[in-house]
């Protein structure tokens, strides 16, 4: 069984990220760039999905700049067997990555494909549900655990009440959250060693899609400084406020 | 853009006739260069003023051969001859709009007088302090009319020099006007002793001399003892302390407040928090309405902000943590706040000068060195070249390398073997009390997340095929130490025969959790806080405790870090067994034999395990079997393979975080014979 | 314009998150609510819809495929009656999250996720970098796609409305996926980075005792992790990983209650993104009660305690 995993280069999260004067952005410039951390949780799985034998290739993809392929060679590093980049510089959106990962897919044909619930950049939480439509494949979204049972994925998914287990046919597409499993770390030694591994560089053009962006950014600024709120006279008070939130019964 | 929050801290503050940019005062504090070394102390004053201060003090400033320190190094104004260093000091601090504080100062019975061999004056006759057999002699009139004099001369001197602040020095028990203050030392019974007021007299006396002398352009600050700590015996700062400054309130131009004696005003992380004299300091403000400045170790600005708004002090006072970072101002007033190295509470500066040697500093590698190697805390020379740099091991040495190379714009990875950075620095914060001291790996992290050319690299154990095949320039071994096993140290030179290894155990052992049973005798051969920090950390969990050493104290050396007595304290509150002067000789079948330090006599006691916090040995063998190998090193283009920190020689956090920021700057120097640094060779007196 | 708003329901009650969500769409043009569900509750869900003021018409989609909104039945729905609307929205909530982008990549749009606002018809605020910045973005597609977030729109009055339900036939069961079970969140005390409330101590605690005796029971009965300052954990009150702030967890509860804890900078770093910030200190000064929302100033000793009796 074949595991397709997108990866996608973001700023890393231990960066705090700086919105530019001119509201024009987030500066990256000289900024730390590194796996987005729910793909790396996606690559984890799929490692050990291939070390449990249910899956016998890992195949990561990326739709980025050159310098993906860093990114690329660290899911290598991690166990992913073969790595293609999609190389563009330009920004390109959930939809426009769903349609270039649905060509990837129609060519490797994996039976999974695991994603990181969304990226820590643009937070759109949408790739791995779009690719799911256009695939026409089930998706197992927010995944906290994952099993393969025969011809099925039983995906337990976190949700606003608690958790909630779908049982879905295979191909399917699945969205990792946090507490799916905690990544191993991509050795130096390892990353050195996956320089052997095969590397493919494609282009957009390549795959037949158009990558031109739906969403135009107008400004980018800061949040609102948060404001002092109220001050309670009373216990009985903060107990009244603490129900109204829902947390007090 | 300085965040709303903290601009309270950048508002001027008048001082008498002066007046001071803003409330950042960098207190009077010591550091090991002093008279010997004064373009060192001028260049490390400079370097603060830099970096934002509002006031920079020297420190003590000796200013009559009455009374010498030595071998003590501290500023000196004995005569004329004495003031261009002083004047060094003075300008640099100017250059950048800070005002100069000098802190004059005269020992009383607490000088020695090693070198000039003067008999040493007090209130009353008492043996000096430490165990030289040495004794004062009362001052009388004319010693106390002396005094005043030598008082007005060294501060027109100061004058001269330059300073806009000249204090009359009053803490810490050390020097003459607080010894007459104080009941513990002043048993006279003449107008100078007896009531508060009589006790106060020298010190209103001086007040007055140093107001007269320098007063119009100067501001005459006083720094005084609020409370000594022992109870009702001496100053409290409910009572006396709060007296004494009401009484001579208008005599000083700002109140500089500290408590106890240096090993409390300069509180160690281990035994205290940041702030932790408010309650006491908070009664000043209400008996005077001239500015007052206090330290606390204060390192968060919010904190600082809160003195100020509580109406705890005007100036926010410190010492260490300008020392740790000379830009903490700048830093606050540029939002840099990620940026700032925050003081660890280590006192590892409070021992240079105890040690006589130029200040150091954990966190920052550079101070003692803005002079004498031209360091800078915050500037990196650019780089020099392409070489890619790999460094294996992440702790306090690798940790402060990466960074270092990376901010002067090199590749850099840095590999570690474990999962997470720090190293021993990890580790050991989480022994009792040594939590502060995670700081030199926070600060460090913080720097690396803003370091794009340096990558990273965790769960990365190297083998030495592994680094040849790494494709790098240079190679760097951070790999640290271990502690030995075997017993060798200073007591046992050679491995010790009589142990049974199944029941020793190492530091190592036991900041990796490994299950112990006790009783457990710990032998602590190291003498700085490991034997002490392990001690306390297993009689926490419960077990039978007892710690041998061949020193008269519990872990020695920390005498120069202050920190002695209470770690001994500690200890035996906590029912830590203590025996002193008693070396491990042997450990077989759970019988110790300990000896006699002075005798050898030998006792024997019964314990189920022996960790032994004796020395440690260099993790060398991955440098070693590098280097063996020219002809491969060559082949690989590796231009070179060095061992910094412990892996070179095993010693504190601070030689390696200096090891690291050493390599990092230098690396590309060849290695010479000439002196590494500049000094200053004494000028040749007359000769017949 | 015209609007349909995805209706999430519970036992026949329509959730908060889509009144807001009707208020956000009340911006763009006539709002019509898609109920989708299956049976009794699914009628009274409507029926409650409709009495929803600012909703003009319910459509009714009433399957057992949709009992537990797998979104691979309940996208194909929406796209069939996506033709007479200009704008779908969302809840930005686990059941909107999952639904909304297999429609938008159905319809070939772009989502625009976590709208925060509505500047005009094609126009709207949504947070990026983990809100650490503000996007203003304009979409080019004819039909828009937006989930919403439910805290930054008003609810919509339950009531006040009066609108028709109409009946919808979907596709129903797309032979996808299935549903397999439920699990209610766990009473033992959550993960300090997932809780949805978290409790923290700092150094006023003064003791480990103290900081257990005080915090532990308040944390239980309110379901809570529990968390405290550097300054607790320097002093040896909390374990390492009890930590919050720069230098340990960050955290975004529900609800972040600070006991004992003055807010330095950066402990602020590690829980300022909390969507509600309780804080109790006996000093009105400390920097917490700049950004808590609700403070309550007193000895916390007394305070905690009659806290936990009462919640």
């Amino acid at each position: 069984m074949k595991i397709l995993v997108p990866v996608k280069r973001v700023i890393d999260y231990n960066v705090k990220p700086r919105v530019k004067m001119d509201g024009t952005g987030v500066d990256l410039t000289n900024v730390k760039m590194s796996m987005n951390p729910f793909d790396e949780i996606a690559v984890e799985e799929a490692i050990r999905l291939k070390e449990k034998g249910a899956a016998s290739e890992i195949v990561a993809v990326s739709v980025g700049p050159q310098k993906a392929q860093d990114t690329l060679r660290t899911a290598l590093a991690m166990g992913a067997d073969r790595a293609i980049l999609i190389q563009t510089d330009q920004e390109v959106e959930p939809l426009a990555v769903a349609k270039l990962l649905k060509a990837v897919m129609d060519e490797e044909g994996p039976s999974i494909v695991l994603l990181g619930k969304q990226a820590i950049d643009d937070d759109s939480n949408q790739t791995g549900q779009m690719l799911a439509a256009l695939s026409g494949r089930p998706q197992g979204t927010f995944a906290s655990k994952v099993e393969i049972k025969g011809d099925q994925v039983e995906v337990t998914r976190e949700v606003d009440g608690g958790l909630e287990t779908v049982s879905l046919t295979l191909p399917a597409i699945v969205t990792t959250d946090l507490r799916l499993n905690e990544p191993r770390y991509a050795s130096l030694p390892n990353i050195m060693k996956a320089k052997t591994k095969p590397m493919a560089s494609k282009t957009p053009q390549d795959y037949g899609v158009d990558i031109a962006p739906r969403l135009t950014t107008l400004k980018v600024e800061e949040p609102a400084k948060r404001q002092a709120g109220v001050k309670l006279g009373s216990v009985d008070e903060l107990v009244a406020k603490l129900k109204d939130l829902g947390v007090a019964k | 853009m300085t965040n709303s929050r903290y601009e309270i801290l950048f508002e001027p503050v008048r001082i008498g006739p002066v007046t001071a940019k803003n409330r950042f005062y960098q207190v009077p504090h010591c550091n090991g260069m002093g008279h010997r070394a004064p373009s060192g102390m001028a260049g490390m004053r400079r370097m603060k003023a830099e970096g934002g201060w509002g006031v920079i003090c020297t420190e003590v400033c000796e200013i009559h051969p009455s009374a010498d320190i030595s071998p003590h190094s501290e500023a000196r104004l004995w005569d004329d001859r004495d003031i261009p260093a002083l004047a060094r000091a003075a300008d640099g601090i100017h250059e950048f709009g800070a005002l100069a504080g000098v802190e004059l100062g005269h020992h009383g019975f607490r000088a020695q007088n090693r070198t000039t061999r003067e008999v040493p004056i007090g209130p009353s006759a008492h043996a000096v302090a430490s165990y030289d057999p040495v004794q004062s002699r009362a001052m009388d009139k004319q010693d106390i009319r002396n005094l005043r004099r030598w008082h007005k001369a060294a501060a027109l001197r100061a004058k001269r020099a330059g300073f806009d602040l000249i204090y009359v020095y009053a803490a810490h028990g050390l020097v003459t006007p607080m010894q007459f203050l104080s009941r513990k030392y002043n048993q006279r019974t003449d107008e100078y002793g007896g009531s508060l007021e009589n006790r106060a007299r020298l010190l209103r006396e001086l007040l007055e001399d140093t107001k007269e002398a320098v007063g119009d352009t100067c501001a005459v600050p006083v720094r005084i003892c609020i409370d000594e700590l022992i109870g009702p015996g001496g100053i409290c700062a409910s009572e006396e302390g709060k007296d004494v400054i009401e009484m001579l309130s208008g005599h000083a131009d700002l109140w500089d407040v500290t408590v106890g004696d240096w090993s409390d005003d300069s509180l160690p992380s281990r035994f205290g928090p940041e702030a932790a004299y408010e309650e006491l300091v908070a009664h000043v403000k209400k008996v005077t309405g001239k500015p007052v400045v206090g330290v606390g170790r204060f390192t968060s600005p919010d904190t600082m902000v809160a003195q100020v708004r509580r109406g705890v002090l005007d100036l926010v006072g410190a010492a260490r943590p300008s020392i740790a970072d000379p830009f903490l101002p700048n830093k606050i007033r540029d939002d840099q706040l990620d940026d700032i190295r925050e003081c660890i509470g280590c006192n590892i500066c409070a021992a240079s000068d105890n040690t006589y040697t130029p200040i150091r500093c954990t966190q920052n590698p550079t101070m003692g060195e803005e002079w004498r190697r031209g360091w800078h805390p915050e500037i990196m020379p650019q780089k020099e070249s392409e070489d890619r740099i790999l460094i294996v091991g992440a702790g306090p040495a690798g940790l402060e390398c990466a960074v270092t190379l990376g901010k002067r714009g090199y590749q850099v990875a840095l590999a570690d073997a474990r999962e997470e950075l720090g190293g021993r620095v990890a580790l050991e914060s989480r022994l009792p009390g040594l939590s502060e001291w995670g700081r030199v790996r926070e600060y460090r992290m913080s720097q690396l997340h803003q370091l794009p050319d340096v990558s990273v690299f965790l769960a990365s154990m190297m083998t030495a095929e592994d680094i040849l095949e790494a494709e790098f320039d240079r190679i760097v071994l951070a790999t640290g130490s271990s502690w030995r096993r075997d017993g060798v140290a200073r007591w046992h030179r050679n491995p010790m025969a009589r142990l049974q290894a199944e029941h020793v155990f190492t530091p190592d052992d036991v900041m990796a959790g490994v299950a112990i049973e006790g009783p457990v005798i710990v032998f602590d051969d190291d003498h700085y806080y490991m034997g002490g920090a392990i001690a306390e950390k297993l009689r926490d969990q419960g077990l039978d405790v007892t710690l041998a050493t061949p020193a008269p104290l519990v872990s020695a050396w920390t005498v120069n870090t202050l920190e002695q007595a209470r770690i001994q304290a500690r200890l035996l509150r906590k029912g830590v067994k203590i025996l002193t002067s008693r070396a491990l000789t042997g450990f077989v079948d759970g019988v110790a034999t300990l000896a006699c330090a002075f005798t050898g006599e030998e006792t024997h006691g019964d314990f189920n395990a022996a960790v032994l916090a004796t020395s440690r040995s260099a993790n060398d063998q991955l440098y070693r079997e590098l280097v063996a190998d020219e002809a491969r090193l060559k082949a690989a283009n590796i231009k070179s393979v060095t061992a910094i920190g412990d892996s070179l020689a095993p010693g504190t956090i601070a030689q390696a975080v200096f090891g690291g920021h050493r390599y990092g700057r230098e690396f590309e120097k060849p290695v010479t014979d000439d002196v590494p640094f500049n000094r200053e060779i004494s000028e040749l007196g007359p000769w017949p | 314009m015209s609007v349909l708003v995805l209706i999430e329901h519970e036992a026949g009650v329509p959730k908060d998150a889509s009144l807001s969500t009707v208020t956000a769409a009340g911006k763009l043009g006539e709002v019509h609510a898609l109920v989708a569900g299956s049976g009794a509750e699914a009628k009274q869900a409507a029926d409650a819809a409709a009495k929803i003021a600012g909703v003009a018409k319910v459509l009714l989609a009433d399957d057992a495929a949709y009992e537990n909104m797998l979104a691979e039945n309940v996208a194909p729905l929406v796209v069939d009656l996506a033709g007479s609307y200009d704008a779908l929205l969302f809840n930005a909530t686990s059941i909107g999250k999952n639904v909304a982008p297999r429609v938008a990549a159905m319809l070939d749009v772009m989502q625009v996720s976590d709208v925060l606002s509505v500047e005009s018809a094609d126009t709207f605020t949504r947070p990026i970098y983990a809100g650490n910045a503000i996007a203003t973005v304009k979409s080019s597609d004819a039909k828009k796609v937006l989930t919403v977030r439910g805290t930054a729109f008003a609810k919509a009055a339950a009531s006040g409305g009066s609108a028709s339900v109409e009946s919808v036939t979907g596709k129903g069961d797309a032979g996808l996926s299935s549903f397999v079970g439920a699990e209610v969140s766990k009473s033992e005390r959550p993960e300090l980075t997932s809780a949805k409330v978290v409790v923290s101590g700092g150094r006023a605690l003064g003791s480990s005792e103290e900081f257990h005796r005080v915090i532990d029971p308040l944390a239980d009965k309110l379901g809570a992790a529990v968390g405290a300052s550097r300054a607790a954990v320097d002093a040896g009150y909390a374990p390492n990983d009890y930590q919050v702030g720069q230098t340990g967890k960050i955290v975004a509860p529900e609800v972040y209650v600070a006991i004992g804890i003055s807010g330095a900078i950066q402990h602020l770093a590690g829980m300022k993104d909390s969507k509600t910030i309780v804080a109790i200190n006996k000093d009105e000064d400390a920097p917490i009660f700049q950004v808590a929302d609700l403070g309550l100033v007193g000895d916390l000793f007394q305070i905690v305690p009659e806290l936990t009796n009462k919640v």
